[in-house]
């Protein structure tokens, strides 16, 4: 059988390899935009550089596994993706909650004398990670609704 | 790169739905479509194990335009 270990045939494995790649350059390409920031000073050390970082690093992961479901290419078992997506949401709603509270009630800023500050990327980073359960929900969803053969 | 028609048609001459044939093949249905709709090019591992599936020739199922000699 062509089928490997992982569970993945010869297509998905080509189409994996590609999403890796586009993974990796959003990585450079983010963090190469935060040194551009950085440089115009709309983000200093203080107001949140690093976490700043850990949004590219959520960012990456996002283009990863909206790729992935897009092209139903999981690197995990079916039952294991489900719980992954389900621990991604509860991270990211609480992330988002929390950001949400503390710029509402005035305990953080989001701006700090002109420049973005930390609650900002902590609530986008939040974002991002409800993208990939809200994505594998609909792609779910879609492919109820589809036939079993494409035409 | 086109449809690949003469790979419908044989699935459909066996009576076998794209989900048969992968199952056969050990691969997903989705690439059995994305093969017969010209969206991937398969290696020739995955031809030979299709044609021998389908009980065909590589030409019979891979060769565009007339079979070669």
């Amino acid at each position: 059988m062509l089928k490997k270990q992982d569970n993945l045939d010869e297509r998905q494995d080509f189409i994996r390899n590609n999403i890796f790649k586009h993974a990796f350059l959003t990585l450079l390409f983010s963090g190469f935009a935060i040194e551009v920031m950085r440089m115009m000073e709309l983000v200093t050390e203080e107001g949140g550089v690093p976490h700043l970082f850990t949004f590219c690093a959520a960012l990456s992961v996002l283009v990863l596994f909206v790729e992935m479901i897009h092209h139903d290419i999981y690197p995990i078992s079916e039952k294991t993706q489900r719980f992954t997506y389900i621990l991604l949401g509860v991270l990211g709603a609480t992330l988002t909650g929390l950001n949400i509270y503390e710029l509402a009630s005035g305990e953080a800023a989001a701006f700090i004398g002109g420049t973005l500050n930390s609650p900002l990327f902590s609530l986008a980073t939040g974002i991002l990670f409800l993208l990939p359960v809200i994505w594998y929900t609909i792609h779910k969803l879609q492919q109820k609704k589809e036939p079993q053969e494409d035409a | 790169m086109g449809k690949n028609l003469q790979l419908k048609a044989a699935r459909a001459a066996k009576d076998m739905t794209q989900a048969d044939l992968a199952a056969a093949v050990g691969v997903t249905r989705q690439t059995i479509n994305a093969i017969e709709k010209g969206d991937y090019n398969p290696t020739i591992k995955l031809c030979v194990a299709i044609c021998k599936a389908l009980g065909r020739s590589l030409d019979e199922l891979f060769w565009e335009g007339e079979p070669s000699c």
